[in-house]
């Protein structure tokens, strides 16, 4: 017979408990958000013999009171009906704070099995153990585990099944001293509240003790004024007596409860756990040291990332080049098919572009990770608290904004590791200042065409400044306004350091890459389609030249110029090309290598460098000339006089098509109507539908330009010196600035109405970071030319 | 004058403490959120802290209940201790 149970894992931030579900799911779980909140939530299948158990991964709690997201989560899902056993996984290095929690999950009363964890630390650190001694003292099954290796994986489900079906022990009751056990019984024995804890579907004793604790979710949800009356009427009394609150009573009594049940199981040999972390510590946090270890070990991680990410993200390129080439090519050349420039175009175009950026994100949550497992982020949030303060946001908010250099999508879901609240929102708003990758290639374009070389790397410099400096007053100014309030204080745990797993940190890759792509899937594919569609309709039938014509008066006369260099009949010219093809071939090969040296090695004019690899092109023409010497001047003349003048002809024949296409499109006619809007702040039409494209994604910036200044995308340095012609170096620093401050793109847009929690917040960052690209480029368009 | 008022009324911080030193938590002043947080990291009435560092500025490192957990000073100005005895 096949039964269906339902295990929660709960246990502290830190006890192993992710690294423990995961060992037992493996990749057979999912990871989704519980409805609402940006708080995780994992479940996964596995199957113990007959049963098939549903577990659910807790978020890590210290307690489960109702004051932050997170335990309000975890004690729901643990009230839950369908829950039929907890889970308690214990840092069995540290049971004296670990088994608060337990004790708050004994109090619940559901069935309760403990995973003693890290039981390997423990050893080593000189602690006795008697789980047989422990398991009767708490009233549950103790299983020893070591979650990295899966130690005990199997043990701890068989005994979950066992007691969820077979009904464990009864849980160890925790006594809060005579009085307050009195207080307890005296309101539990009420008959509304044995009425109102049956239509709540909690224990009458639970509830009776979160009453006297004045817990505010659940005499919120009790509602009923004469039983939270009466819970006062007891507490009062009692914590006048005290001279403290009850609340503090409580936690006195479970810390009591702990220390008696450790006594009677546990024997400390001796307190090693922390003294090499300590020592670690010593370094790592030092009150000087600490910050620039920190930015090293940053600098690291964006070195890693971008080393083994870009060559991988020019195979992604290449491959959505190749893709798009296939399906392009179902449909004759020249085509004017819909389907095939939404498929194109749009689709591929769109959704590929954002593709691109997976390699990095992966790689970047991967060093990530491992800083995390080793227990080093913690130590950063602690190093870089108090600057952070300063401008109203968290220690923990440093990483995320870091990580938006690189791309402010993953920066954004990298949030999910601060305190929820006002200043996760803030750091949430202004991430998109911190100029991502992507935008790298705008500046690359604009820098050098406009700036002399001694300038591009101050300038380049000046950008991330202004924008970092921009994302920190932003963040003060709206912490000060629309989201005032009080920066939860630091309180953190510092786990002792320990090697991080290759197995958790690729899972965690794997799990971040997941979510990137279904948003890549979904609202990102959608966006790309109405940004293709703004750029291709109205769709232009009548053109104002006769493209097709001029395209075949070039190919023919082509074939007249081919004709007359092989001194052969317009008949017979195709076998004559065919003929010289490969020596041509060869011609150009070495004329494009000699090209692309030069762009790579930047060498100028008449440097030595440049006499070299000139001689060696030299040489390889001569030695072509005397392998072929009858044929090698027909070919080259072929290549100057007809091949070369009919390719730039349809280049150029193309884009102005391309042009005219775009201007009549809607995205060129908004571009046209932005202009009066755009003109102080000296951009005209063209930039303003190239901007309009930028928001797809940054870098769409620059085949945008390519378009409506109708130069082929693959020639930069073309498209450099028509901008060049067109506008200033001011105008150049104006559009730099907007394109770091203004409108994120879509994927931005995406990602925070998802994780600040609606439409709302998502607006307001586009409509804010847009107003303040604005008055900015406004101000320094206006006041430069007025100045120079 | 025998004993300042100054030291009989106001208790001793645990933003006080020096680094290395030894106190007992005497209580905490705070909302309800806050106090049933530090409660349950294990900063409750008579527990044992260890200040293990502690910098000009900026948060500070201490030991309780076998754990180390960082927190800020305005945090450490509400947490009131008194000697071990």
């Amino acid at each position: 017979m096949s039964r269906r149970i339902r295990v929660a894992l709960a246990g502290n931030p830190n006890s192993g408990k992710t690294t423990l579900f995961n060992a037992i799911t493996g990749a057979r779980q999912r990871v989704g958000n519980y409805p609402g909140v940006t708080v995780e939530r994992r479940e996964g299948k596995v199957r113990v013999g007959e049963v098939e158990v549903d577990l659910v991964d807790l978020p890590g709690t210290y307690s489960l009171t109702a004051y932050s997201i997170e335990e309000r989560v975890a004690r729901e899902e643990i009230l839950r009906d369908d829950v039929d056993v907890v889970i308690d996984v214990v840092d069995a290095s540290n049971p004296d704070r670990n088994l608060y929690l337990t004790t708050q999950l004994l109090e619940i009363g559901k069935p309760l099995a403990l995973a003693w964890n890290m039981s390997d630390l423990a050893r080593a650190a000189g602690v006795e153990m008697d789980l047989e001694k422990l398991s009767a003292a708490l009233g549950a099954p103790v299983v020893e585990t070591v979650g990295h290796r899966g130690e005990g994986a199997d043990r701890l489900l068989r005994t979950a099944v066992e007691v969820a079906t077979a009904g464990g022990a009864t849980p160890a009751r925790v006594h809060y001293g005579a009085e307050l056990d009195a207080a307890l019984d005296a309101l539990a024995g009420r008959s509304d509240l044995a009425a109102a804890a049956a239509k709540l579907r909690r224990p009458a004793r639970w509830l009776a003790l979160k009453l006297l604790e004045d817990d505010e979710d659940v005499a919120a949800r009790v509602g009923d004024a004469a039983m939270r009356e009466a819970a006062r009427a007891l507490a009062a009394p009692i914590a006048a007596r005290a001279g403290d609150r009850i609340e503090a009573l409580t936690a006195d009594a479970r810390y009591g409860f702990i220390s008696g049940v450790c006594r009677a199981a546990l024997r400390q040999t001796a307190q090693l756990r922390h003294t090499t972390s300590d020592r670690i510590d010593a370094v790592l946090t030092h009150w000087l040291f600490g910050i620039p270890i920190f930015l090293l070990l940053m600098f690291g991680v964006f070195r890693f990332t971008f080393a083994l990410g870009e060559p991988l993200m020019g195979v992604l390129e290449r491959g959505f080049e190749w893709l798009g080439a296939t399906v392009g090519g179902w449909w004759p050349a020249g085509s004017d098919s819909l389907l095939r420039s939404l498929l194109v175009d749009g689709v591929l175009g769109g959704v590929g572009g954002v593709i691109t950026f997976v390699p990095n994100i992966l790689l970047l949550f991967f060093a990530i990770s491992l800083l995390e497992d080793s227990g080093y982020m913690a130590r950063a949030a602690f190093v870089t608290d108090h600057l952070m303060r300063k401008f109203g946001l968290q220690g923990r908010s440093f990483i995320p904004m870091l990580l938006g250099f690189g791309c402010t999508v993953p920066a954004i879901l990298a949030t999910r590791t601060l305190e929820q609240g006002r200043s996760r929102l803030a750091t949430i708003l202004v991430m998109p200042l911190m100029s991502c990758g992507a935008r790298l290639t705008i500046y690359m374009l604009l820098i050098p065409a406009f700036f002399p070389r001694r300038l591009q790397a101050p300038v380049m410099w000046s950008i991330y400044v202004i924008g970092i400096a921009a994302a920190f007053t932003l963040a003060r100014l709206l912490r000060w306004t629309l989201l005032r309030g009080e920066t939860h204080p630091l309180i953190i745990e510092l786990p002792p350091y320990r090697w991080p797993t290759l197995r958790s940190a690729l899972l965690r890759m794997l799990t971040q890459a997941g979510l990137y792509l279904r948003k890549a899937g979904t609202i990102i594919l959608a966006i790309s389609i109405v940004l293709w569609a703004l750029t291709t309709f109205p769709r232009k039938a009548v053109f104002e030249r006769d493209y097709d014509g001029e395209a075949a008066r070039a190919q023919s006369a082509y074939e007249a110029a081919a004709a007359r260099i092989f001194e052969t009949t317009e008949e017979e010219v195709a076998s004559a090309i065919g003929r010289h093809a490969e020596l041509t071939a060869r011609i150009a090969a070495l004329r494009a290598q000699f090209a692309e040296r030069i762009a790579e090695e930047e060498s100028p004019e008449g440097s030595p460098e440049r006499w070299t690899l000139l001689a060696a092109r030299d040489a390889g023409l001569a030695r072509l000339r005397e392998e072929e010497p009858a044929r090698f001047d027909r070919a080259l003349r072929y290549l100057d006089e007809a091949l070369a003048p009919r390719d730039e002809a349809l280049r150029a024949i193309e884009a102005a098509r391309r042009m005219e296409r775009m201007n009549y499109s809607f995205a060129g006619r908004i571009g046209r109507r932005m202009e009066p809007a755009i003109r102080p702040l000296g951009f005209d039409w063209r930039i303003g539908t190239a901007l309009i494209g930028a928001f797809a994604a940054k870098e769409v910036f620059v085949a945008q330009m390519g378009i409506v200044f109708s130069i082929g995308e693959d020639s930069v340095a073309a498209l450099r010196e028509r901008l060049r012609a067109e506008y200033t170096p001011l105008t150049a620093f104006s559009l730099l600035l907007f394109c770091l401050l203004s409108a994120p793109c879509m994927a931005t847009v995406a990602v925070t109405r998802q994780e600040a929690g609606g439409w709302r917040w998502a607006a307001f960052q586009f409509v804010g970071l847009t107003a303040v690209a604005y008055l900015v480029s406004l101000t320094v368009y206006q006041i430069g030319s007025r100045w120079l | 004058m025998t004993g300042s008022p100054q030291t009989s009324r106001a208790a001793r911080r645990l933003s006080d403490v020096r680094a290395g030193e030894i106190v007992r938590v005497a209580g905490v002043d705070s909302g309800h959120a806050l106090r049933m947080r530090l409660l349950a990291i294990g900063l409750s009435p008579g527990a044992t802290v260890r200040m293990m560092q502690r910098h000009r500025i900026g948060p500070c490192i201490l030991a309780v209940r076998g754990a180390r957990l960082a927190l800020g000073r305005g945090m450490l100005s509400r947490i009131r201790v008194e000697p071990v005895s």
